[in-house]
Formats: C-alpha cells, sequence, structure tokens
C-alpha cells in the first residue's frame, strides 16, 4: 500500500469519496429507476393496444415505481443537502 | 472606519462577476434540453433562471470555503484592496479568454484572482495552501473525470434498459425526464456558483470591518443579491443562446441528454454539498462527453477537452499575477486609498469596452485564425 502522508493530510479523501460514491450512486440509480419507468410506460402502451390488461397492469405498476423511486430519491437529495450539519 | 466606496465597489463587482457567471453559463445549463427539444428555449432559460435563483439558498457550505478556507480571513481584515484585486484578476481573466474563446473556468478565475491578491499583499503565509489544494485544486481535477464516468455509466445502463424498446417512445419519455434533470442542473449550478460570489463577498465586508474575522457568517442580504444576479445573469443570457441555437450546441438524443444532466447536477450538488467550489463548466463539459463517448468514442470533441485540461493549468496562476499586479497598482495610490481601486475600476470598464466592440467587430482572433 502506498503511503502518502502530505496528500493524506491536505486532500480530504474522505469528503472527496463521499462525492465520488454519492455521485454516482444518486446519477446511476436514479437513470435505472428512470429507465425503468420509461420501459414500463413504453410496455404499458404496447400491452393495452394489444388488448392485454392483464399484463398492461402490471407495466403501468413497474413505471409507477420507477417514477417514484426517482421522485423518493430527489427529495431525499434536497434534503440532505438543505439540512443543517 | 474603512472607505465605503471601496466597499461599494467591491460588491459591485462581484455582483457584477455573478452576473456575467449567469450569463456565460446559461449554454452549459439550458443546451441539452434545447437541443433534444426537450424544452421550447423560452421556458428552458426561464426554469433554468428561475432554479439557479432558488439554488442560491440550498446551501452554504462553498461560501464558507471561499470566504475561510483558502486564504487567512484575518489577513484580508482592514485592506479591502486584496478582494478589489482578486475580482478584477478574475475579470480581466475572463474577458482575455472570452476575447480568444477559450474554455476558461470562472470559478477558478475568481480563487486564483483572490490568492494572487493575497500572495502580494501578505506573502504566502496569507494563502491556506492545504484548503486550496485539498478543497479547490484536487477537486477540480477530479470533479469533470468523475462526470465523465458517472454519464458514461449511466447512459450505457440506459441503453441495456430501453435499447430494444420502440425509439419514439423512448425519446418522449427521456424528453419529460429533461424536464426534471434540466432543473436538477440549473438548481446544482445556482448552488455552486453563487455562493463563490457570496463568500468573496463576505470577505469584502471582513475587510470593511462589518464581519469579525473570527466568526465569519454569511448575511442574508448577500445570499438574496448573489441569488439574484446570477438569475439575473442567466435570464439575460439565455436570450443570446436562442440566437446561435442550433449551431453551438453538441446533437444527441433525449436519453444522453438525461444522463448527462443527472451526472452534471449530481455531481456538483455532491461536492457543494462538503464545500467545494467546482467549475460548473469543467462537469457539465465532462458530463456531456461522457454521454456521448459511451455511445460513440468519436462523438467526444476532443479539442475541447484539450482546452478544458489547459484551462485548468493556466487559470488559476493567470488570473492569480493579473491580481498581485492589480493589487499593486491599487496599493501605489496609498494603503486604503479610494483612488487606486476606482482607477482600475474606469480602467477594467473601458477596457472591457473596447474588447467586446474588437470582438463583436472582428470574432474571435483563433477563430479566425482556423478559418
Amino acid at each position: 500500500m502506498i503511503d502518502l502522508p502530505l496528500a493524506g493530510k491536505v486532500v480530504e479523501w474522505h469528503q472527496l469519496f463521499q462525492v465520488v460514491y454519492s455521485a454516482l450512486g444518486a446519477a446511476v440509480a436514479v437513470t435505472i429507476a428512470f429507465s425503468v419507468a420509461v420501459a414500463g410506460a413504453t410496455r404499458f402502451v404496447e400491452a393495452r393496444r394489444d388488448d392485454r390488461p392483464g399484463q398492461a397492469g402490471v407495466w403501468a405498476a413497474v413505471a409507477a415505481l420507477g417514477l417514484a423511486v426517482c421522485g423518493g430519491a430527489i427529495a431525499l437529495g434536497i434534503i440532505v443537502m438543505t439540512a443543517k450539519t | 472606519m474603512h472607505s465605503d466606496v471601496i466597499l461599494v465597489l467591491v460588491i459591485g463587482t462581484a455582483l457584477a462577476f455573478d452576473f456575467t457567471n449567469g450569463f456565460h453559463d446559461t449554454a452549459n445549463v439550458v443546451a441539452t434540453s434545447i437541443s433534444t427539444r426537450a424544452v421550447p428555449p423560452r421556458i428552458a432559460i426561464a426554469i433554468a433562471s428561475l432554479l439557479n435563483f432558488v439554488g442560491a439558498f440550498v446551501s452554504l457550505k462553498v461560501a464558507a470555503t471561499v470566504a475561510k478556507g483558502i486564504v487567512d480571513p484575518k489577513v484580508v481584515e482592514h485592506a479591502p484592496a486584496i478582494v478589489f484585486g482578486g475580482l478584477i484578476g478574475a475579470i480581466t481573466w475572463n474577458v482575455i479568454t472570452w476575447y480568444f474563446g477559450l474554455p476558461s473556468s470562472s470559478s477558478h478565475a475568481l480563487i486564483g484572482g483572490v490568492v494572487g491578491a493575497t500572495l502580494a499583499a501578505a506573502g504566502g503565509s496569507a494563502v491556506m495552501s492545504d484548503g486550496l489544494l485539498g478543497k479547490v485544486v484536487v477537486p477540480a481535477l477530479v470533479a469533470p473525470v468523475l462526470a465523465f464516468v458517472v454519464a458514461a455509466i449511466a447512459i450505457l445502463v440506459c441503453y441495456r434498459i430501453v435499447g430494444r424498446l420502440r425509439p419514439g417512445s423512448v425519446t418522449s419519455g427521456f424528453r419529460a425526464g429533461q424536464l426534471v434533470s434540466g432543473g436538477m442542473l440549473a438548481l446544482a449550478h445556482g448552488t455552486n456558483d453563487a455562493q463563490k460570489t457570496m463568500g468573496v463577498m463576505v470577505l469584502a465586508l471582513v475587510a470593511h470591518g462589518d464581519i469579525n474575522a473570527s466568526h465569519i457568517h454569511v448575511p442574508h442580504w448577500v445570499v438574496i443579491t448573489a441569488a439574484s444576479a446570477i438569475a439575473l445573469g442567466t435570464y439575460a443570457g439565455g436570450w443570446r443562446i436562442i440566437k446561435t441555437m442550433g449551431s453551438r450546441i453538441i446533437k444527441m438524443d433525449s436519453a444522453q441528454g438525461f444522463a448527462a444532466q443527472g451526472s452534471g447536477a449530481a455531481v456538483i450538488l455532491a461536492a457543494s454539498h462538503v464545500g467545494f467550489p467546482l467549475s460548473t463548466t469543467h462537469v457539465i463539459s465532462g458530463g456531456v462527453m461522457g454521454a456521448g463517448a459511451a455511445k460513440r468514442l468519436s462523438a467526444v470533441r476532443w479539442g475541447v477537452a484539450g482546452n478544458i485540461v489547459l484551462a485548468w493549468i493556466v487559470t488559476l496562476p493567470a488570473a492569480g499575477a493579473i491580481g498581485a499586479g492589480v493589487y499593486g497598482v491599487t496599493r501605489a495610490f496609498g494603503v486604503n486609498s479610494e483612488a487606486g481601486p476606482l482607477v482600475v475600476a474606469v480602467l477594467i470598464v473601458a477596457g472591457t469596452a473596447l474588447v467586446f466592440a474588437r470582438r463583436v467587430r472582428r470574432g474571435s482572433p483563433l477563430t479566425a485564425a482556423e478559418a
């Protein structure tokens, strides 16, 4: 393991890693959730057009779940940002 | 009692800097939404302006970093010419790079200018090198690369999920999503960029003796005026974007736009939360390039990437040198003399007008040379 005493003292690695994992986690999670919502909505339209009400219901639920996760993640982000620490 | 004239000059200059920051960065914030036709230009600009204003109220950690984490506030105390020199250094560097068409970072210029003027006034001991390296230089290097990687991963995951679906409905879906991702990007931009001006305004108030250097805080009027200046700048800059639409904006699909905006917003908000003052321009460029590169490597404008790297290397020392020079000029008129800053202010306004007229008449010398 490389020892970087100066860099360790000067660079706030904990904060830097916090930025890396929170940005990566938030952006990828929201993109996955929104993509699932778009996929669900697209499949819902196709299933309804093909007169498959059961499948349409499932896809509508998937779309709604994806949107809910997106909304929740954004709300959580804003709460964390505005919270006094 | 310190000069009110200098304080008014410094606060006015800081707000003008904030306005130009919003004016200059509108393109970065709204271009992706407009180019994918997710939002009509006028609405995109209005939303960006409003959310830049709101964003300025989200956090004050970046303002705290600028006010007390980069230069020793006790040195700036009773020396408003330092803050003035720093601001003029940043503005001058921005005007020079704008004239040559180089993608300079206003944030790095601002910090470089303040550091340079402080170095000239009080020497190396007044600059908090740990803060400068740990909170500015290293995050400035990491953030655009992080935005690139995050956007690339996000778009790959996204294509994996929606790649086999009908393109029409997927495009419509992500266009709707861009309303939110574009809004978050504007909010993030307002959060990080407006706070840098707030930090400099706080330093000016410390220099004037209105705020104790040992008990730094950001007054409400500082937050409100900085938020208003960046929001007005964003709105004013938008009309220029409408005119240049279609020629300078990168073409991408709505999923790429969503990934680029979401990644940029996530990086800027996460950095703002821990108090890192970033170049929002570089982060957004990193996100756009990452979303483009994941689909096709040749989509990346490597020339732009090279210019960004050049800007990283040059901006801090160049703005610092100008800030130091301006401090030297104002100091030549006497300690805390009003004459120095007034003369420099008149010269900078005249110089900026001259450069602006020349650029409008002849275009960028670099672009002209390429043609």
